[in-house]
């Protein structure tokens, strides 16, 4: 009947419209044999003819906007999601104007300043500078500048001492040691994130090596694609998915079933991870301590565009994250857990999926369910020289939020657990040197190589080596699935549910005992 | 003692089902000493006896005697459905010094998924992978109701993606729904069906006192623990949805609602395997009763698991629900095939038909000599069948050899309608063909059984008298086959589109035809003769009048555009929209939008035409009335073709007596008979009642159908007519401009086109 209600208005005009129109239509009436039965009018409105046309028009246009516009059928579901058209970006190709040939890889650096000299600005990034913006870690006072550049981690540790290996992955040429000079333009390596030809090998100190083809890298340059990123995010600590649990080489050709971004639409890394001035948003809780510079799901998507209102209501409580992204480390396993107190046993055979003699022992998870904490988009961070109790598990990165939290959600977690060497005089984490000449991976001697630390990170060592447990917390944003794999009502709640609702604080499943005050 | 054992061998049946969600520990169920049938603490499950232990504080005999789960054949003890996995783990590590169970052994409360499964049909976890258990098509008579969710009504309940089920399921990957949707969102079994007086439960509505909503008495816990009513709920889907605030996509939605049933939507295609005929007087191989499904594509041999599940199309019957409305909705029907014997007429025990069929691992040589048509050495699936007489009286002939009196082939034909496993919405029916078409599925044939063992009829299951709303018919390979009349619909329901109208259609339509080859003859005659006309009374050009004010001509061509609109929206719902320039939804709101329009138009008209007087045109003048028309059809016949003289209309009429008689019949008989007819139509969306009143919508819709046909026919009439001017264009010229031709003589009242 509500659908009607537009024509009945029409009608209702019409009628009142119809009062005048037939006054006057007798004047408009042809001398036909009519007249004689028509009294003649000499009203003075031709123009309101007009007005009857008009009435008419307006009934049958708007019959026929209704009757385009009453088309039933329509989904009572959510509309597509408002996915952020894909940029168009120019492409320009370099081959033409890059001739080389390049003694060093600076003197690329210095061909793509030519043209692009505010490319420089990436020089401020934490891409080059491995370090953030000044800020203060939630839990402690003062404020703080932190990143890869000296903090510890429970993987390969720390890069003081290990820039020759570490920096392979730096977005310049030559760091070695600390005399590195940030401020030199020519040291920013700007093709290991435009080239694409694949063939870009970044050697000792992140300098390519040398058989490697910079005039064809340079003549390849291009906006970032997958592989760029993965080439340093899929690597991370030594190898293959072992630090991100939602990050690896399969990210060059996913599946949809693996991340609808990336594989259902084809989206690129720098899709979501813009870098307006080079600064590349997008946020690690290893070396970041909150997210004012992320990236977020509702940058593009709505968030209350699910069918069933039930779902929206979550959204106070639970991350996106938390049920699009079922699983991680989906097609490639990822590290799980690191103990470095198994290391150097002559023994043991090496394989890289469980031992190392250089590192220790793994285990590694495939298709792994997440861990679900509450976690408002801080984290705390381990600093060195913070005293630890050995005998509990130190979080490197502890999550803040809880359930008395009101901006903290439920977020899914890839923990990485480890037992790491430190200083048990000092009781405090320690940054062994592990690479290069007198280093743990060439000398099995823990002390020797923490020595070469203290001389690196400038911390006293005590003289005596331990092992602690440590955890890091990795939330999960990548791998999101396609929206029929996502988790249902049955995931959490129920008899077999994968939330433990008494250690996120609720009384019992709050399907039955309500959610939080 | 004998309902202990009977626990016991269901409760080993039920661990045969695939493990479901258990039973947790109850933190709260006092300890207890399992009790046998005489009182006495027992060490062990066996010897434990449910209404003796639990009856020591639940009133067990009030509950027997308040319950629906005590049919003849069924016997249920209270820890089938209350304990996990059907059974309580009663042995000396689970009991005290005192004999009371330790808690770790009270796996007890509210009926789970499992328990329930463990005899209606299949129902898993969140996590247990969906599958077939080997058992599913075992004969067992004593677990003749086992499955019965599953192979009746192919539903499955899981709250698992069909997509990720352990079954060969057709279009899997695409398959994202859940088994069931309730399951999915953890309404378990016990959620709808649930003790009538369980004061956690809101209390229904009073039916008695109208001015109530609900009656607050309720018992108290303790009094429901002692006496739970054990008759449990059994809902419709709307006593919990209001379907009504549900469906926006739906035009006529309180008509839908209010003749089919939610299930003929909901569960249109159900993926378990859906039994036709249980065949148990053949044995296979594998020791189970021969068994034909509707949807599942197997091999010979294969496992049930390993065959291809496809989507179960039910039938459709008119079915009356809870609430005492019949509703078109969704049925199966299986057929039951055994051998009897005796004066009662009770069934061989399987492992006599066992031992007629199998000898060793193979089929007894007897057997396999007459059934093995095509002399492979073994019996397929199409020559293991009773479908001779020689075939029949072998078996029987063994069976009396093996000690049974007069063994006789009896069947029955159980009707299951369709109400668990409901999927996923987008799973619901959304075409409007399926129902809204001519071969729709509501008068598609339907197997009733693909063959009849021994050639005898099945007869209903419950002695009751099957309404399946068709024919039952011989089918070419000897079973049972259930014809529906093309264009009918159970309950006697007219569906637009698929509903013939028959006879006013076929009335309509000739009278359209005539009229039409009649106008063409009578144009070609005019055509052929053109020159004889011209040359006994060659056209002279007359002078230029104004013959139609600007209004008239406005109603005149908006009438014509809706009416054009109207017979072609029209004819597309006739179609169900598949003349594919609009879908039914779209074709029903153009027919709805225009009818307006067209109503609309008549009324400012009739407005203009009462205000004006001009209405005098159409209302003949009695004087020389009937010379008058037979003096313009002889014009008509016989002038227009040699060049007769054009007679004059009645003094001071603008239209001829035989436009005046078409008109007022036009105008007032078929004009509100269509508006009637189509209002009524309308209305049934929201008042049903109206439309009721006047015999439905079997009897308005050929009204209107025919009236649309009469419509048509004038408009051919009309279109033709308009071409009999002085020149074939001069009429509708002077509808377009205004202006028409005007002989001196004649005057104005030459105008006989339209």
């Amino acid at each position: 009947m509500g659908r009607l209600a537009p024509v009945c208005h029409l009608l209702t005009a019409c009628v009142i419209m119809s009062g005048t129109s037939a006054e006057v239509l007798g004047s408009d009436h042809p001398n036909g044999s009519v007249d004689d039965m028509v009294e003649p009018r000499t009203a003075p409105g031709r123009r309101n003819v007009w007005l009857v046309a008009l009435v008419v028009a307006v009934v049958l246009l708007g019959a026929a906007v209704m009757a385009v516009s009453l088309r039933p059928g329509r989904s009572h579901g959510p509309e597509a999601v408002t996915l952020r058209p894909k940029a168009v970006r120019p492409h320009f190709d370099h081959a033409p104007v890059i001739t080389g040939p390049f003694a060093t890889p600076q003197a690329v650096t210095l061909r793509c300043l030519e043209c692009h000299p505010k490319a420089a600005e990436v020089m401020r990034s934490s891409h080059y500078l491995w370090l953030g913006e000044e800020g203060e870690i939630p839990g402690r006072p003062g404020k703080v500048r932190i990143g890869k550049k000296n903090l510890l981690n429970n993987f390969c540790i720390a890069t003081r001492g290990n820039e020759k290996s570490c920096m392979k992955c730096h977005a310049g040429y030559g760091w070695v040691d600390e005399t590195f000079d940030f401020t030199r333009k020519e040291n920013v390596d700007c093709l290991v994130c435009h080239e694409s030809t694949n063939t870009y090998v970044k050697g000792v100190g992140g300098v390519p090596t040398k058989e490697t083809d910079l005039v064809a890298a340079a003549r390849s340059v291009g906006t970032p694609r997958r592989e760029n990123c993965l080439g340093c995010h899929a690597y991370g600590g030594g190898g293959q998915a072992v630090k991100h649990g939602d990050l690896d080489s399969s990210l060059a050709h996913p599946f949809e079933e693996e991340d609808v971004h990336m594989g259902g639409h084809g989206f690129a890394c720098v899709d979501c991870h813009k870098a307006p001035d080079h600064q590349i948003q997008g946020r690690a809780f290893s070396v970041s301590v909150e997210d004012a510079h992320g990236v977020a799901c509702t940058d593009c998507h709505l968030a209350k565009r699910h069918a069933d209102e039930r779902i929206d209501r979550h959204l106070a409580a639970v991350a996106c994250q938390t049920c699009h992204i079922p699983t991680y480390a989906s097609r490639i396993p990822t590290k799980a857990n690191w103990d470095w107190s198994k290391a150097g046993d002559k023994g043991r055979r090496d394989d890289p999926h469980s031992y190392l003699k250089i590192k220790g022992e793994f285990t590694y998870q495939q298709d792994a369910l997440p861990e679900y904490r509450w976690f408002n988009g801080t984290v705390g961070r381990y600093l060195l020289g913070d005293k630890i109790d050995p005998k509990q598990v130190t979080t490197l990165n502890p999550l803040q939020g809880s359930i008395s939290d009101k901006t903290a959600r439920i977020w899914p977690f890839k923990v990485h657990r480890g037992k790491q060497p430190y200083d048990a005089g000092n009781d405090y984490l320690f940054p062994p040197v592990t690479g290069g000449a007198g280093g743990y991976w060439t000398t099995f001697d823990w002390p020797s190589s923490f020595a070469l630390g203290a001389k690196a990170s400038g911390i006293p060592f005590s003289g005596k080596v331990g092992f602690a447990e440590t955890d890091m917390y990795w939330p999960l944003s990548h791998l999101v699935a396609p929206k029929a794999q996502a988790l249902g009502c049955t995931d959490c709640h129920g008899d077999k549910g994968r939330l433990d609702w008494k250690a996120l604080g609720y009384g019992g499943d709050p399907i039955k005992t309500g959610g939080r005050p | 003692m004998r309902r202990a054992l009977a626990a016991l061998l269901l409760s080993t049946l039920a661990a045969a089902a695939p493990a479901l969600a258990q039973q947790p520990v109850n933190p709260i169920h006092p300890s207890f000493a399992p009790l046998d049938a005489a009182g006495k603490k027992v060490r062990t499950a066996a010897a434990m006896s449910s209404d003796a232990t639990c009856g020591a504080c639940h009133d067990a005999s009030w509950i027997g005697a308040h319950t629906g789960h005590a049919a003849a054949k069924v016997k249920t003890a209270c820890i089938q459905c209350h304990a996990d996995g059907g059974a309580l783990d009663v042995r000396e590590a689970t009991l005290d010094a005192e004999g009371r169970l330790k808690r770790e052994a009270l796996r007890l409360g509210k009926p789970r998924a499992a328990n329930c499964a463990a005899c209606h049909g299949l129902a898993f976890d969140a996590t247990t992978p969906v599958a077939l258990p080997a058992d599913i098509e075992s004969a067992d008579p004593g677990r003749g109701a086992v499955y019965r969710m599953t192979m009746g009504e192919g539903a499955i309940v899981a709250p698992q993606k069909m997509s990720e089920a352990f079954l060969n399921l057709e279009g899997k990957a695409g398959l994202g729904s859940p088994w069931d949707v309730h399951a999915a969102k953890l309404v378990d079994c016990a959620g709808c069906h649930y003790a009538p007086n369980d004061p956690g439960r809101s209390v229904e509505r009073k039916k008695s006192l109208v001015y109530l909503t609900t009656d607050p008495r309720r018992p108290s816990s303790a009094e429901f623990l002692l006496r739970p009513d054990h008759r449990l709920a059994e809902p419709s889907c709307r006593d919990c949805h209001d379907a009504l605030k549900a469906h926006d996509f739906l035009p006529y939605r309180e008509r839908h609602m209010a003749v089919v049933a939610c299930a003929a939507c909901h569960l249109s295609s159900p993926m378990g395997p859906v039994a036709e005929l249980v065949d148990a007087t053949v044995a296979t191989l594998q020791g189970r009763p021969a068994i034909r499904y509707r949807n599942v594509v197997r091999q010979p041999g294969e496992p049930l698991n390993a065959a291809t599940v496809r989507p179960f199309r039910p039938l459709l019957v008119s079915r009356v629900e809870g609430d005492g409305t019949a509703r078109l909705a969704p049925v199966n029907t299986v057929t039951r095939y055994a051998w009897v014997s005796g004066p009662n007429h009770l069934e061989v025990p399987w492992s006599k038909v066992l031992e007629v069929f199998i000898e060793g691992s193979d089929h007894a040589a007897a057997v396999k000599a007459l059934f093995d048509a095509n002399g492979d050495g073994r019996l397929d699936e199409l020559e293991l069948r009773l479908d001779s007489r020689a075939k029949t009286v072998l078996i029987a002939d063994r069976l009396r050899a093996a000690g049974l009196i007069e063994p006789a082939i009896e069947g029955t034909l159980d009707t299951v309608p369709l109400a668990h496993g409901v999927p996923a919405r987008d799973r619901a029916l959304r075409a409007c063909d399926e129902c809204h078409a001519g071969d729709s599925r509501l008068s598609a044939p339907f197997t009733v059984a693909g063959y009849l063992p021994g050639g005898e009829p099945p007869r209903p299951a419950d002695g009751k008298r099957l309404d399946l709303s068709g024919t039952l018919s011989q089918a070419p390979g000897g079973g049972l086959l259930l014809l529906r009349e093309g264009g009918s619909a159970p309950g006697d329901l007219h569906v637009l589109g698929h509903s013939r109208q028959g006879l006013s259609n076929s009335l309509g339509f000739g009278l359209f035809v005539a009229t039409f080859l009649g106008a063409a003859a009578h144009g070609l005659a005019r055509w052929t003769l053109r020159r004889r006309r011209d040359a006994a009374e060659p056209h002279r050009r007359g002078e230029k009048a104004y013959l139609f004010g600007r209004y008239e001509r406005i109603w005149h061509w908006t009438m014509a555009l809706s009416g054009v609109l109207l017979i072609g929206s029209g004819l597309e719902i006739h179609n169900s929209g598949r003349h594919l320039l609009l879908d039914l939804p779209r074709a029903v709101s153009w027919h709805n939008v225009f009818a307006v329009v067209l109503m609309a138009n008549a009324f400012l008209s009739l407005f203009y035409h009462l205000t004006t007087k001009a209405i005098r045109n159409f209302i003949p003048s009695p004087r020389g009335l009937a010379a008058r028309v037979l003096e313009h059809m002889t014009y008509q016949s016989r002038g227009i073709f040699f060049g007769g003289e054009h007679p004059s209309n009645a003094p001071g009429h603008k239209l001829n007596p035989l436009q005046q008689l078409t008109y007022l019949a036009l105008l007032n008989v078929l004009f509100p008979l269509q508006i009637v007819t189509g209002l009524l139509i309308w209305a049934t969306g929201t008042w049903p009642a109206v439309a009721a009143a006047v015999g439905g919508l079997s009897v308005i819709a050929p009204l209107h159908n025919f009236g649309s046909w009469l419509f048509l026919t004038f408009f051919v009439l009309h279109a033709y007519l308009v071409t009999t001017g002085p020149t074939p264009t001069e009429h509708l010229t002077a509808m377009i401009t205004g202006f028409g031709e005007v002989h001196a003589e004649t005057s104005s009242s030459e105008r006989s086109g339209t």
